[in-house]
């Protein structure tokens, strides 16, 4: 299986690399210029039935478009060892271990409750079709909430990780 | 169950410094006992990195709690509709 691999390791790193620039950025432009200005009209009159609409529409949106995201990050994370396995980094790598780290005990359980938010229990859509709105708004806000708590670490962690898998630093 | 792991609006400080914080240790003993568990050799971290790691975890929750707040606070980003 390796060897049949091994001719491809430029490719599948080519592949590594789009999925990481998609998941780190598909996102961004409709998270600053449309998600953001939307609830910050919420707060600022969060009984106004037009801001309250503006901000579901953007919610529900945002939901659809971080499928694209969501579809990079599990070719990452296939591609990822498929490279790690051929290109033969372990331990003695420190940036690779900074990385794993990273990847495994940061990125993964964020990715994982964005997954729930967006597209399973927490799919605002669903709650809406399902006539139940009070499951609807908590679960706007608890959104809000996590991506109000992981926007930076998500942008310092990412910019982060594809500095050390592209400069490879050594530490020790 | 997802609500507690989230930052409140308004608690931002102790969300951010108790977060820095555990990133901190979680990375930097990570990356010990990984590098001791597979490779054999145990590191020593250098006075350097005993000084620089806990004040870019400060300057890291300074920051996170400045995007909590400015995403939280009414002012309008760029390209905001809130204007119009």
């Amino acid at each position: 299986m390796l060897d049949a691999l091994a001719p491809w390791y430029m490719q599948i790193k080519l592949v590594h690399m789009l999925a990481v620039m998609v998941w780190l950025f598909s996102t961004a432009v409709g998270y600053q210029n449309y998600l953001v200005p939307a609830f910050k009209a919420w707060i600022a009159a969060p009984s106004d039935t037009q801001t309250i609409a503006m901000r579901n529409l953007a919610m529900e949106r945002f939901d659809r478009g971080v499928i694209l995201e969501h579809i990079a990050f599990p070719v990452i994370m296939i591609t990822g060892p498929i490279l790690w396995v051929l290109s033969g980094y372990g331990a003695n790598s420190d940036w690779f271990v900074l990385k794993m780290l990273i990847v495994f005990g940061i990125f993964l359980p964020i990715e994982i409750a964005d997954y729930h938010l967006s597209h399973f229990r927490g799919s605002k859509k669903r709650h809406r079709l399902a006539g139940d709105m009070d499951e609807y708004e908590r679960n706007i806000r608890l959104h809000w909430r996590f991506l109000v708590t992981v926007t930076w670490p998500i942008m310092f962690f990412g910019l982060l990780v594809v500095g050390l898998a592209v400069l490879k630093p050594q530490f020790t | 169950m997802l609500a507690p792991l989230f930052s409140r609006e308004g608690r931002y400080r102790r969300y951010a410094f108790v977060l820095a914080g555990g990133l901190l240790v979680y990375l930097f003993g990570g990356f010990l006992l990984a590098k001791w568990l597979f490779t054999g050799a145990a590191v020593y971290p250098s006075p350097a990195a005993l000084v620089g790691l806990p004040v870019g975890a400060f300057l890291f929750a300074l920051i996170h709690i400045s995007s909590m707040k400015q995403l939280d606070s009414v002012r309008s980003s760029a390209g905001s509709h809130k204007a119009d």
